[in-house]
């Protein structure tokens, strides 16, 4: 059974995308985010706020649309995901809002 | 193009710090070079993957534990383990069955071998003693262990892990701190040699591990040592002979060589058969001696032998401790013989001070019949008019007279204290205007004072009611206060003060005198002590006076205490309480102590002055009925004396020298008669015959001309101006007498009308004022001068009257005052209250009546008025308190107490806002205040620690504004008069004038308000003790792991109810879980509860059913009437099977959630609530619950709502623990209350209970499982690892930690090792040891080059980051990964 993970996508005009992802990510559905990240969008905002569970995986992920364009990720400070951004330096590469 | 981390580069052995280095390679190398044909398992690559796992998990591991595979239990072990255990068996022990390795525990292990391997049951045991011999002898040793059996994926156990740490160390650094630390407080109650002794033996006895036997030698004077204590030995025994000589070769103990020494030895117990054992089987064959001696170098009391514990080496630390012991036992000793000897030398010092007093007592009763002969004739030798003494044998006779009279002052004064030592003086106090004493004490000894050219102040205040005191004891104390003063200043004031302050009436007697030491002032009040000081006016004083007054306040109950600078004068305060009426009804007059006291002041002063003999006549206040006064007015001295001489022996004589001093006299004492010669300088005596016929107060009294003048012309002349007779010089003294006596007489006739009028008059108790046409008071009456304290003899006082006040000081009275004026004089008649001063400064309500008499010139008007100032302020204080009552009452704690009262305190004064001041360890504070916007800080520390203390001095302290003097800023008063750290201030803005009512009228106000701080604290305290008790008897907090219990108290403040939970394990597997409520709320719920609670435990371990505790309960609660109505839910579940049986009186129903399968409620074995059911049987339910499911236990606060049914909120919970089975009790309770009682809003009280039945994981069981190379897997893997973290404590973010670092090692395994082909398999195991996991992840793939190194470069760091230690170890065969993580503390 692979992770569950669910994303929802808004667009706020042409030049923001904003991704509000819940569940877990790992190596089995990294695909899925994978392809969300890569909606085409000026400006793309991931919420992981409700993300439970994030490998290195999913951080790659990350880091490859952060080197496309302007990437903004929002988790909650005590999250499991906060110091993921710390350790893996995603913080250097992203705009990094923690709640 | 943003800098990536860099972090890119495989990990290998290189990459790792040192520090991470895991132990031990030895143990790897010795697996590796060992032959295994022989084991039977065949060469390590032949091991099933799992036993390779294993083994290298527990090798990798810094924890000691070893591992058994198989059958046969085949022993692996790490490093940690050999060095810690297995001593001299490693390496020989490797590979070999348990049973070889451990021989001489296999009795005491096996069952518990069994246990794990057949049933797969986890054991744990904590701190087991054991014998091992790995150190070359059989040693005591302690371990703490758990047995954990290894399951292949398909459950069989295969193996055997066990986590051990040594404890021997732990436990026997515990029993012999125990032991040091009984004997320290054992002893310390001790206070004979006897007691030190049987305290010692009696907590040594108690560890006969360490002290199999002990013995206690004391040496004794001649040579000897006495057995004082021993323990372990039967008395009598050959090795603790009841005394042993010192240098006795024979002996079994060399005592002299320890002493010698000076230090401890050890030696070999004496041969003798049945050496003592202590707690052992074999005995003690060595002991220790040492020797008993408080410090290092004091010379040794005795010697201390102790037995050695023959199953451990005498190592340092045994060494240490038996030193110890002998320590704490010679301080013991040496403690109680100083305090031995200390109570001998306090015993004979009081001896001493006792026969000390018997005999002054003695010696000073002697002292005075022999004085009395002194003084007598002396007395009389001074006296007598016959044969007058002259020149210097009068000179002679007057010291021999004024130092006997001091003698025997000092001899009265020895008696006094001999009688107050003796208990035989006791304060006949009788009800005493204490004002009016003083006064006349005080001013016979300030003329004095003032002849020595000091100032004498005396400020008296009015005090309420009368202060009962033995008033001769009390003239004592002001005159020792007052010569004192004397003596010892030179130049200055003294001021003697007396006012009430609160209930007591304080003293104070300053001088600016020399002052006094410092380190004399803690000695002054001794007896016999005296304060070397060189300006003095004497030194002969006897250092007894101080004494004497500090003895006689105490007998009234009060205190003395002095203040002094060197210098700059000292100030003695005395406090008396106002005392009651001792009952002893005034009897006969002791001798009045002051001529003693002035004669020897005067002594000093004369003394000064050069002149002595210079003294007023102090003897004419003879006892006996007042005679008459006369005063002779002459300015010839010679006349004078001669008048004196012959009058003195009839009547008190004054003298003046004119007519002014004569004046002056008469307005203070009203001489009876007035004897005056008529040609006299300044003001002659006609001139005196018209100034005293002229003031009302002395127009009566009978005035005597004496004249050279001769002829009836002259008599004439003198009788016309109104003189009353008329003696022409030269006279005989008979004459003179008997005109004198006549005209007393006739005086004493006439006078006896008028005298009768104005008796009445002044009997008044309302004052009478006579004015004339103009308004002028040309007569007034006692009350007159008692209420407004302006003196008849000021009489006539025109207005402006000097007690109405001025428009500057206060307005409103001035006008009231003018107005009433013109109303008399314009109406005649007059009713009002008037505001008036006295003069002394305060205001006075006068209600005033008047009426007019007469026309014209003669026109008198006659106002009566009293004083209504206390009724007034009565009033006012009633109506202020009644308003402060209504505010309080209204208030529930001390914070809406402390606003109340603030607030009611500032609306009553019209102040600007109020506070509460305390002193806390970091200065004073603001505790409240009353403005709720508080404007930055209200006071600076050091202004509110000067309030404070000025609070603490005063009933009410009036804080006078630094401009103004006139003006205060503020009032400040201690809350509670008792407690000096704690005051109100109200801060007066603008500044006013502030009365002595309105003080008055703020310290009732405060000690009012006080008192309502108090209740309220009583009540918060109480309430606090309740929850505390409550807290304590609610139920135990350390509960198995399978249980979580909450309780949480009624919303803010804090109320008790009778809520509870229990949980009692009632044997290894049954658990009995209580849930009650009683009914009721506070403390005696409370108190109910613990008494329920209580009897419901003990039933459970009694009778274990469930319905038989509900039945004897209600049996219980049919006694206790308070317990009537409680409901309870009884439980007993088998945490084995899971059965659970139950009865319920009438409490909610419990919830049970079977996982995946909903809740269900508990419905069976229903009854009613406790004490209804009593003698008619309970019914009890049974349910099985499946292993994971959950129990949940509750009162109703945690579901009640207002206006809701309890239906509605039982569906609310069900809903709320619906999928609350995953997360462990702990964290599923926490779930609960977050979701039913989100903001902590309940009503009531609440109870919570959730017990879960074990099921999946076992706690302390290792985590072994096997992932397939699919992505798909991994969540599955992480939900299996999160329940095992979960079932063994591992939490919140630790846990996610753990999670996401393991998952980065499987993911790597399956994306890299195995490329994803999901025919193979991750092998993973894990376990719990104490604060750690240790997780190793092994694969068996190879490492292709992989295509996106910075990713798994990334999964590295990651896992890193998270963990503690990570080591990969990449191989021929494939990889494995290790990782540790601290948890927990």
């Amino acid at each position: 059974m692979s992770a569950e993970v669910h994303i929802e996508v808004a667009r706020d005009g042409a030049e923001s995308v904003m991704l509000s992802v819940t569940g877990e990510i790992d190596l089995s559905n990294v695909g899925h985010f994978r392809a969300a990240l890569d909606l085409d969008a000026a400006t793309l905002v991931v919420d992981l706020g409700g993300v439970t569970y994030i490998d290195s995986a999913g951080m790659a992920a990350l880091f490859d649309r952060a080197r496309r364009g302007r990437l903004e990720v929002r988790c909650q400070a005590s999250s499991v995901v906060s110091p993921l951004i710390d350790i893996t330096r995603l913080c250097d590469v992203a705009v990094i809002r923690r709640d | 193009m943003t800098d990536l981390p860099d972090n890119r580069t495989l990990p290998d052995n290189r990459t790792l710090p040192d520090n991470r280095t895991l132990p031990d390679e030895d143990l790897a190398v010795a697996i590796e070079a060992r032959d295994w044909s022989a084991s039977g398992l065949g060469p390590p690559d032949q091991w099933p993957a799992l036993l390779q796992t294993m083994v290298s998990l527990v090798v990798g591991s810094r924890f000691s534990m070893w591992m058994g595979w198989g059958p046969d239990l085949c022993f692996f072990y790490n490093a940690a383990y050999a060095r810690d255990t297995l001593g001299v068996k490693h390496p020989g022990a490797l590979g070999r069955p348990f049973r070889e390795v451990w021989p001489e525990i296999l009795d005491e292990i096996a069952p518990r071998l069994q246990a794990v391997l057949t049933e797969g049951a986890a054991t744990w045991d904590e701190a087991l003693m054991l014998f091992l011999e790995r150190s070359g002898y059989k040693e005591e040793t302690y371990h703490t262990f758990s047995y954990s059996p290894i399951r292949e994926a398909d459950g069989r156990v295969v193996g055997l892990l066990c986590v051990v740490s040594e404890e021997t160390q732990r436990v026997l650094a515990e029993r012999r701190m125990a032991t040091l630390r009984d004997l320290a407080s054992g002893m310390s109650a001790a206070r004979t040699e006897a007691a030190v002794l049987e305290a010692a033996s009696e907590t040594l006895d108690r560890n006969q591990r360490d002290l199999p036997y002990t013995l206690i030698y004391l040496f004794v004077e001649d040579g000897t040592a006495r057995l004082a204590a021993a323990t372990g030995v039967r008395p009598g025994h050959r090795v603790a002979p009841p005394v042993i000589r010192l240098g006795d070769r024979n002996a079994p103990w060399p005592l002299d060589d320890v002493v010698s020494a000076g230090a401890s030895l050890v030696r070999a117990a004496p041969t003798v058969p049945d050496l003592p054992a202590g707690a052992w089987p074999d005995p003690s064959v060595e002991a220790v001696l040492v020797p008993l001696a408080e410090g290092a170098t004091a010379a040794p009391t005795g010697v201390f032998v102790a037995g050695i514990n023959p199953f451990r080496a005498l190592d340092p630390d045994y060494r240490a401790f038996t030193d110890l012991v002998a320590a704490s036992i010679a301080s013991g000793v040496a403690a109680v013989r100083a305090y031995e000897a200390e109570r001998r030398r306090a015993e004979s010092l009081s001896e001493l001070d006792r026969a000390k007093t018997e005999f002054f007592s003695n010696v000073s009763h002697e002292f005075r019949t022999p004085l009395t002969l002194i003084l007598a004739p002396a007395d009389d030798a001074l006296r007598d008019d016959l044969a007058p003494l002259e020149g210097p044998q009068r000179a002679r006779m007057e010291i021999i007279q004024r130092n006997a009279r001091r003698l025997r002052r000092l001899v009265n004064d020895m008696l006094d204290f001999a009688r107050i030592e003796g208990g035989r003086l006791q304060a006949e106090t009788v009800p005493t205007d204490l004002v009016e004493y003083t006064r006349g004490v005080a001013l016979s000894f300030g003329a004095v004072i003032e002849r020595a050219g000091l100032r004498f102040e005396l400020d008296l205040e009015p005090i309420d009611g009368p202060v009962h005191v033995d008033r001769d004891m009390w003239e004592k104390i002001l005159l020792n206060l007052l010569s004192n003063a004397l003596e010892f200043t030179l130049d200055g004031t003294i001021r003697l003060a007396l006012a009430g302050a609160g209930d007591q009436v304080v003293l104070s007697v300053a001088d600016t005198g020399v002052g006094i030491p410092a380190e004399h002032q803690a000695h002054l009040f001794e007896r016999f002590y005296r304060a070397r000081r060189a300006a003095a006016r004497s030194h002969e004083g006897t250092g007894i006076g101080l004494a004497l007054v500090d003895e006689l306040v105490r007998l009234h109950g009060g205190d003395v205490s002095v203040e002094s600078a060197e210098g700059s004068g000292s100030t003695f305060r005395v406090r008396l309480p106002y005392g009651s009426f001792s009952g002893a009804t005034a009897g006969a007059p002791r001798e009045s102590a002051l001529p003693a006291y002035l004669d020897e002041a005067l002594q000093w002063v004369a003394g000064a002055e050069g002149t002595p003999g210079d003294r007023p006549s102090v003897r004419t206040t003879g006892g006996g009925t007042a005679p008459a006064t006369v005063l002779v007015v002459d300015d010839n001295p010679d006349m004078r004396s001669y008048l004196v001489r012959i009058l003195a022996p009839y009547w008190t004589v004054q003298v003046a020298g004119d007519g002014l001093e004569a004046l002056e006299l008469t307005a203070r004492t009203r001489p009876d008669l007035v004897l005056t010669d008529v040609m006299m300088p300044r003001l002659d005596g006609f001139a005196l015959l018209g100034a005293l016929r002229a003031d009302p107060a002395t127009a009566t009294i009978p005035v005597v001309f004496l004249s050279a003048r001769a002829g009836d012309e002259a008599a004439v002349e003198g009788l016309e101006a109104g003189a009353d007779d008329y003696l022409v010089k030269p006279f005989s003294g008979l004459e003179l007498l008997a005109r004198v006596r006549s005209n007393l007489e006739l005086a004493g006739l006439r006078n006896r009308d008028a005298a009768w009028r104005s008796a009445l008059v002044d009997s008044l108790h309302d004052a009478v004022v006579v004015l004339d046409s103009r308004g002028t008071v040309i007569e007034a009456n006692a009350a007159f001068e008692r209420i407004l304290g302006f003196p008849r003899a000021g009489i006539p006082y025109a207005p402006p009257f000097p007690w109405t006040y001025d428009a500057a000081t206060d307005a409103q009275a001035a006008r009231a005052a003018t107005e009433a004026f013109s109303q008399l004089v314009g109406g005649g008649r007059l009713t009002a209250v008037v505001p008036l001063r006295h003069r002394l400064g305060h205001r006075v309500d006068a209600a005033v009546t008047a009426n007019s008499v007469g026309e014209g010139e003669g026109r008198r008007f006659v106002v009566a008025f009293h004083d209504v100032t206390a009724e007034l302020a009565a009033a006012e204080r009633d109506a202020a308190l009644a308003r402060l009552g209504i505010g309080l009452a209204e208030a529930g704690d001390v914070r809406q107490v402390h606003e109340a009262g603030l607030t009611e305190l500032v609306r009553v004064f019209g102040g600007r806002r109020a506070a509460i001041l305390q002193a806390g360890e970091d200065g004073v504070g603001v505790v409240a205040r009353s403005d709720a916007a508080p404007e930055g800080p209200l006071l600076s520390g050091g202004r509110a620690a000067e309030i404070l203390a000025r609070a603490a001095g005063q009933v009410t302290a009036v804080l006078n504004s630094p401009e103004d003097e006139r003006v205060a800023v503020g009032l400040a008063a201690l809350l509670d008069p008792g407690r000096p750290e704690r005051a109100v201030w109200l801060e007066l803005d603008p500044p006013r004038t502030v009365s002595a009512d309105e003080r008055a009228l703020f310290s009732v106000l405060c000690a009012y308000f006080g008192q309502a701080v108090h209740r309220a604290q009583l009540f918060d305290d109480s309430r606090t003790v309740a929850t505390a008790l409550q807290r304590s008897i609610l139920g135990p907090t350390a509960v198995p792991a399978s249980v979580a219990v909450r309780y949480l108290p009624a919303v803010a403040p804090l109320e008790v109810g009778g809520d509870w939970y229990d949980v009692v394990e009632l044997d290894d597997e049954r658990l009995g879980l209580v849930v009650g409520d009683c009914t009721g709320r506070g403390l005696s719920a409370a108190a109910t509860m613990g008494q329920l609670r209580s009897a419901c435990r003990a039933l459970l371990l009694q009778t274990e059913s469930p319905a038989g505790v509900l039945d004897a309960l209600d049996t219980f609660a049919e006694r206790l009437p308070a317990a009537m109505g409680t409901t309870v839910f009884c439980g007993v579940i088998d945490t084995r099977d899971g059965i659970l049986r139950y009865s319920s009186a009438g409490h909610l129903p419990g919830l049970l959630l079977n996982p995946g399968a909903g809740v269900e409620p508990l419905d069976g074995g229903q009854g009613v609530p406790l004490g209804f059911a009593a003698g008619h049987g309970r019914p009890e339910g049974g349910i099985r619950m499946v292993p994971g499911s959950t129990l949940v236990l509750y009162t109703d606060g945690l579901i009640e709502r207002r206006g809701e049914s309890l239906e509605v909120g039982i569906g609310r919970l069900r809903d709320a623990v619906a999928g609350l089975d995953r997360p462990a009790p702990e964290g599923a309770a926490d779930e609960v209350l977050a979701r039913l009682v989100p903001h902590g809003d309940h009503e009531d009280d609440i109870a919570l209970l959730l017990y879960r039945q074990p099921g999946g994981p076992a706690p302390g069981a290792p985590f072994v499982t096997r992932v397939r190379a699919d992505a798909a897997e991994l969540s599955g893997f992480r939900r299996r690892l999160a329940e095992w973290l979960a079932a063994n404590g591992v939490a919140d973010m630790a846990a996610n930690e753990v999670l996401i670092a393991c998952g980065e090692a499987c993911a790597n395994a399956i994306e890299h090792a195995y490329g994803f082909r999901n025919d193979r398999v991750v092998e993973v195991a894990g376990i719990l040891t104490k604060g750690a996991i240790s997780l190793t992840i092994r694969d068996r793939g190879t490492w292709k080059q992989p295509g996106r190194t910075d990713e798994r470069g990334r999964g590295i760091a990651i896992m890193r980051a998270l963990s503690d230690q990570v080591r990969v170890e990449p191989g021929p065969d494939g990889t494995v990964v290790t990782m540790v993580k601290r948890v927990g503390p």
